[in-house]
């Protein structure tokens, strides 16, 4: 099957999944080794993809996916492509509060090569957070790890009182 | 419940480290952001116009903004490029410009240039030139140009209409010459008039601007190709490619794009390129969109990713003008 | 000691017993958790259109937000068991993180309010500052109102001509000694050529009106930058090759 959907397995104990979906270069793998490095008392495991469909031989030994980030480089116009391709491929239950889109590189205006209100409309179409962050400065890249750590507890449900519908409609309600 | 801390609301100097650059702040409104459409002047072809204009064309310029200047009038140009000068003599027996070649006579003259302007709530551009008499030729040669830079407003109103009675509004500055001599002409106006001078790049976004806009126009033939150039990061050795196209190709591909003439969309400039790119895809197996744009050479003018502009027409001058202004005021805000 | 060993064996029983129905709890909350998943697998997948993707989206929304409200309105707090160990256990569980998280709270807003106070200080020592300018400039104010008042009320005019003329005669011998001093020291720190002095000082002297001399490549260039420097020469604002000596100010 090759669309992900979010309720398809049941979850592992004190676990939670975050699927990384993002063009080349080494930036998920540091923001992934960033979150891991995290104080936290639940399981995290983190997979990477470039885009999806994910391929669907591993299929049966994938965990069930808690959160799905899609990461945006503002040097790169191919990934923002490549990022609304992969989202066909995600069920429509994942958008009430399991997806995010981070948008990297901000830290030079100057080799922007994407529209910016490209970015903030498929933000709004697709009622999710657009978040920034510079991954080559680690002070930023370490609140980023931070927020999407609290995030992907939020989704897992490991913050009782507060379901991922919720704190979406928090998130997109103040942009 | 955690609030939602923002990481991203500090803003540093930009001198080639990272800066935190205005319009992705969500802080910050999104009216930073570019404009989905923008207008594109018809050509002007008026004589004496291009007789005027002609030395602007086939130079290397580099780019800048200004902010408003304090106390700037034009009735005093005069005055000014007496102070200027002496101003000049003045750094030069302080033994730092130090030119090898003799003793160099420099000259400063400042001009208005009425024509260049977009309407008349601009300011009219003022062009400073630097011309030099070498002590070794004979006193009644000619004057060599040295060094040029002119400042500069096509229908720079957002910013002109909520400034101050004592300001004025040149926001772009254009130079052609040594640096030496720019940073001299920089440190004069900067303590004189109380404004602040600032490297103007182009981003591949708006260089990707550039190209369709330029590529709808139309010129003379023989013309040149419209040519971009491409850099390839995260290689080890760097890498360009060029990308040359026939300009009546690319001339046809605009028209079928464009629906009203004299006004360009932002999707009608990301059709534009994506053709481009696609088209390249299929011959090269290469994504372009994942490179960076960093020069855009086209009929009309040449843009550099550095802010480095050549104009090659003059009718299309003032269309060009317009773009850079409105990019130099965006730097400023 | 048999009571101890009573309690001690019934305490014991106890915790076993708290762990089996905490088990069992686990296990049957683990089923109804299947059940759901069966319920869930049977809906089937729907992707979004680009196109209309924001108006299905927010009626999905819409309709899952109501029945998390509906499903939060009719939820009642239940004890999820009814030992007492158990209970303590969580209790004290819950109380230590609620413990944590409002010191964190309290660090962060006690170092926000330190921020705050200083602020607060620095403001108020500015405005100080502000307001005793303010003071000095309206005494310095009235003072020389004052004076002029006294000088046009009285007709003073021959006792002022005579006070002034002795204060220019006082400054005219300070220049002069002033002047000695700076070209003795001058003499004695920097061996310079003797002629450009005597010029300089010279034409200073002869002529008060026109002070400005030229330079030409005769002086020692450093020695005018040197000059220029100290502020004992300045440049004519608009002929960069004629400087004059600085009027000395008492």
């Amino acid at each position: 099957m090759a669309v992900l959907r979010p309720f398809n397995k049941l979850p592992e104990l004190n676990s939670a999944v975050l699927l990384l979906v993002g063009s080349e270069g080494d930036f998920p793998q540091k923001l992934a080794e960033t979150i891991l490095q995290e104080k936290r008392d639940f399981t995290v495991n983190i997979h990477i993809a470039t885009s999806l469909p994910l391929p669907s031989e591993r299929d049966h030994l994938r965990p069930r996916i808690d959160m799905i980030v899609f990461m945006i480089d503002i040097k790169n116009k191919h990934s923002l492509k490549n990022v609304e391709d992969s989202l066909a491929h995600v069920d429509a239950r994942f958008f009430l509060g399991k997806v995010c889109f981070l948008v990297t590189g901000v830290g030079r205006v100057n080799c922007c090569s994407v529209d910016m209100n490209a970015v903030w409309k498929l933000g709004e179409n697709y009622c999710s957070p657009v978040l920034f962050c510079e991954l080559e400065l680690e002070g930023t890249r370490v609140s980023t790890a931070q927020r999407l750590l609290r995030m992907l507890q939020i989704c897992a449900g490991y913050v009782p009182g507060v379901s991922a519908l919720y704190f979406n409609t928090l998130m997109t309600s103040f942009s | 419940m955690e609030s939602a801390a923002d990481g991203t609301g500090q803003s540093r100097p930009s001198t080639g480290r990272p800066s935190w650059g205005l319009p992705f702040g969500r802080a910050h409104g999104r009216s930073a952001l570019s404009p989905s459409s923008r207008l594109f002047p018809a050509p002007r072809r008026t004589q004496e116009d291009t007789q005027r204009t002609a030395f602007l064309l086939r130079k290397q310029w580099a780019l800048y903004s200004v902010t408003p200047m304090y106390r700037f009038s034009e009735a005093h140009l005069r005055d000014y490029s007496r102070l200027l000068s002496a101003f000049f003599a003045a750094e030069k027996k302080k033994g730092l410009a130090v030119e090898i070649g003799g003793e160099l006579d420099i000259k400063v003259s400042v001009t208005s240039l009425p024509d260049l302007k977009g309407s008349d709530r601009d300011q009219a551009a003022i062009l400073v030139q630097l011309s030099s008499r070498s002590s070794a030729s004979p006193k009644n040669s000619e004057e060599k140009v040295v060094w040029s830079g002119w400042f500069c407003c096509v229908a720079g109103d957002e910013l002109s209409e909520n400034l101050p009675e004592a300001f004025t509004c040149l926001p772009l500055f254009l130079v052609n010459g040594a640096d030496s001599y720019t940073a001299i002409v920089g440190t004069w106006f900067q303590k004189t008039f109380d404004c602040c001078f600032r490297r103007l790049s182009l981003s591949p976004f708006n260089l990707s601007w550039m190209a369709a806009m330029w590529t709808g126009c139309k010129v003379d033939k023989p013309a040149p190709a419209t040519e971009l150039v491409f850099s390839v990061p995260h290689l080890p050795h760097p890498l360009h490619i060029s990308y040359a196209i026939n300009l009546e190709d690319a001339q046809a591909l605009w028209d079928t794009i464009q629906k009203t003439p004299g006004e360009i969309t932002q999707k009608e400039v990301d059709v534009f390129m994506d053709c481009l790119y696609s088209h390249f895809y299929r011959h090269f197996k290469i994504h372009l969109s994942a490179t960076k744009l960093v020069k855009v050479s086209t009929a009309v003018a040449t843009a550099h990713c550095d802010g480095i502009i050549k104009f090659r027409q003059s009718q299309y001058l003032t269309g060009v003008l317009m773009l850079l202004t409105e990019l130099a005021i965006c730097q400023i805000q | 000691m048999a009571e101890c060993i009573q309690d001690v064996i019934g305490n014991l029983f106890s915790t076993i017993d708290a762990k089996e129905e905490l088990l069992g709890e686990c296990e049957s909350i683990w089923k109804l958790l299947e059940e759901c998943q069966n319920q869930l697998l049977l809906l089937g997948t729907e992707t979004l259109l680009k196109s209309n993707a924001k108006l299905s989206l927010l009626m999905t929304r819409v309709r899952a937000l109501s029945v998390e409200c509906h499903q939060w309105q009719n939820r009642c707090p239940e004890l999820s068991s009814n030992n007492p160990d158990v209970l303590v256990k969580l209790g004290k569980h819950e109380l230590q993180k609620a413990e944590n998280d409002l010191e964190m709270m309290l660090s962060t807003v006690e170092s926000k309010n330190r921020r705050l106070e200083q602020d607060l200080k620095r403001q108020q020592r500015w405005l100080e500052e502000q307001e005793k300018i303010v003071d000095a400039l309206t005494q310095i104010e009235q003072e020389i109102k004052a004076q002029v008042e006294e000088i046009s009320q009285k007709s003073w005019k021959k006792a002022l001509l005579r006070e002034l003329q002795k204060k220019m005669l006082q400054l005219k011998t300070r220049k002069k000694d002033l002047l000695n001093t700076l070209s003795k020291f001058l003499e004695e720190h920097f061996p310079l050529p003797i002629a450009a002095n005597k010029i300089l000082v010279s034409k200073l002297m002869d002529t008060p009106h026109e002070p400005y001399v030229k330079i030409n490549d005769s002086f020692w260039v450093p020695y005018i930058e040197l000059l220029l420097r100290c502020g004992v020469a300045l440049r004519h604002p608009e002929d960069p090759n004629r400087i004059r000596l600085e009027a000395f100010h008492m």
